[in-house]
């Protein structure tokens, strides 16, 4: 655990250190969190802070982490971190638990700017449990399944466009509906689940469980693909 | 016991067999070079050593263990220097040797190893800003961190200069004294004459010469140069004239000794006097030519 913490100590301060990078995990998703939540009224709360956290998972999570191991392995640190005593899973939380925790950090102060905002505080706040843990991992996952047909960063721009367009328009078509009209279709699509799993913390009665699994199967498909494309060091 | 066990290791990139069943081990305290012109096989074999690649065929063992399935077992007592990068440009020369020292279990002190690789006054320099010579020190640093059993040295000394060099060779010498065995690739022949009692010449993934430094250099013939003489040779001297350059003649002999002393006897007989006379046995750069050619 130490030797995980060491390398995620160390990716802290890299990110802290590349502006880009700085920009696209922390700036962007706080200023287009702070942007809808502008846009927020009475009874619609629950819809804002979904697509914030959405905002922040797709940023902070999915395209930096996209982008940073594109970059390690481009320059070579993925296969000097595996030169070591780190085994796989360890290197890949050390790289990815930074950008998981600052994911965490924005939310609760997006979160806190909502209710400033006059958003009331959540009926479940517990349902924002479930919707950070699985939604983070989704995001890592799907990530790291980019980043097997990312050989640069600069390419990151585009291989995550895919994903990110994706998520937003699903979370958006779910986010249109009333929590009762989600379909199960709704609930398979990545940004979808995450939507309707946060407004459930903002809603009374709703389901839990199928906004979970959504973004356990998109969890597991992202880790099939990492498992079978991933690569550690680039292309001979 | 050996240290390093390779047996009838082939790998392959699609079509291409980059190493084409090689055998050799190496021994606890030895030096072993593995030399070989540019994709003779040197750094797929130690990548596949390193775990970081798997053979087609055959085995790599380490310390008895498999390197890529054991990889936690191993690198405990191994350390690695890869050929090329693995920085974040960003970390520091310090933060970098400290971040590797945390990230392993060997105990050791990371200000010694910059001292020892004269990185100590760069210490506070972002990695990115490093010529390319210190950052090969700086891998060395890393790689030599906590004294490990087993040294993997992929080119440790390109593009160093020469006094750079040099101190990478006395680090490395005072590992070998203290019992590190280590497997190096080099294209300095004067680098494995230098650190090395054991060497492997490959050639197209396959191994062409193997041996002590002294086997190798003995399965060549002497070379025995002068200045073209005015009298031609005797016919037994004649016989071995391998080359002549511009106003020299070069024998080659497998019998240094008693044909130098004939060659001497003869030119004392008539008053001639060998310029620019030299004589030397086979040497590892004969061996090398001789492979590569």
């Amino acid at each position: 655990m130490t030797r995980v913490a060491a390398l995620a100590l160390s990716e802290t301060r890299i990110l802290t250190r590349n502006k880009l990078v700085c920009a696209t995990a922390l700036l962007l998703p706080l200023g287009l969190g702070a942007l809808i939540a502008a846009d927020g009224e009475e009874g619609s709360w629950g819809e804002v802070v979904a697509m914030q956290f959405v905002f922040v998972l797709l940023f902070c999570v999915y395209a930096t982490a996209t982008t940073s191991i594109a970059a390690r392995r481009r320059q070579l640190v993925l296969k000097r971190l595996r030169s070591g005593e780190l085994s796989d899973p360890q290197i890949l939380a050390g790289l990815l638990a930074p950008l998981v925790v600052l994911a965490a950090v924005q939310m609760l102060v997006l979160l806190a700017c909502a209710v400033a905002l006059g958003a009331p505080l959540p009926d479940r706040p517990l349902a924002l449990v479930p919707a950070y843990l699985f939604g983070s991992v989704m995001a890592a996952s799907l990530a790291l399944a980019t980043a097997a047909f990312t050989a640069s960063a600069e390419l990151a721009q585009i291989t995550v466009a895919p994903v990110f367009l994706a998520a937003l328009a699903s979370a958006a078509w779910v986010l249109s509906v009333a929590p009762d009209a989600v379909t199960w279709l709704m609930h398979l699509t990545p940004g979808g689940a995450l939507a309707d799993l946060v407004r459930q913390g903002w809603a009374s009665g709703g389901a839990l469980l199928p906004s979970i699994a959504g973004l356990i199967v998109w969890t597991a498909i992202g880790w099939e693909v990492t498992k079978r494309r991933f690569r550690w060091e680039p292309r001979r | 016991m050996a240290v390093i066990e390779v047996t009838d290791l082939r790998c392959a990139y699609g079509d291409h067999l980059a190493v084409d069943g090689i055998d050799f081990t190496v021994e606890r305290g030895e030096v072993f070079a593995l030399l070989g012109a540019n994709g003779a096989g040197k750094t797929t074999t130690l990548e596949t050593l390193e775990g970081h690649q798997a053979p087609q065929s055959g085995s790599v063992r380490l310390f008895g263990h498999d390197p890529r399935g054991e990889r936690r077992t191993v690198r405990r007592r191994t350390g690695v220097m890869l050929q090329d990068g693995g920085f974040a440009g960003e970390l520091t020369v310090r933060e970098t040797a400290d971040l590797w020292a945390r990230l392993g279990t060997r105990k050791g002190d990371v200000t010694s190893d910059l001292e020892r690789l004269d990185l100590q006054h760069r210490a506070d320099v972002a990695v990115e800003q490093l010529s390319g010579g210190e950052k090969r020190r700086l891998e060395v640093a890393l790689a030599i961190h906590g004294d490990p059993e087993l040294l993997l040295l992929d080119e440790p000394t390109t593009g160093l200069d020469p006094e750079s060099r040099r101190r990478t060779w006395r680090v490395i010498a005072e590992l070998v004294d203290a019992g590190t065995t280590i497997l190096l690739t080099t294209h300095y022949l004067e680098e494995a004459e230098a650190l090395a009692n054991q060497v492997a010449i490959l050639r197209d993934g396959k191994i062409a010469v193997a041996g002590t430094l002294g086997q190798v250099s003995a399965q060549l013939p002497a070379r025995i140069a002068f200045r073209t003489p005015t009298v031609p040779l005797p016919p037994e001297l004649a016989a071995l004239r391998v080359d002549s350059r511009v106003g020299e003649l070069i024998l080659e002999t497998p019998h240094l000794q008693p044909d130098l002393a004939r060659l001497l006897a003869w030119a004392d007989s008539h008053a001639l006097t060998l310029d620019r006379l030299h004589a030397r046995g086979g040497s590892l750069e004969d061996a090398f030519m001789e492979v590569v050619a």
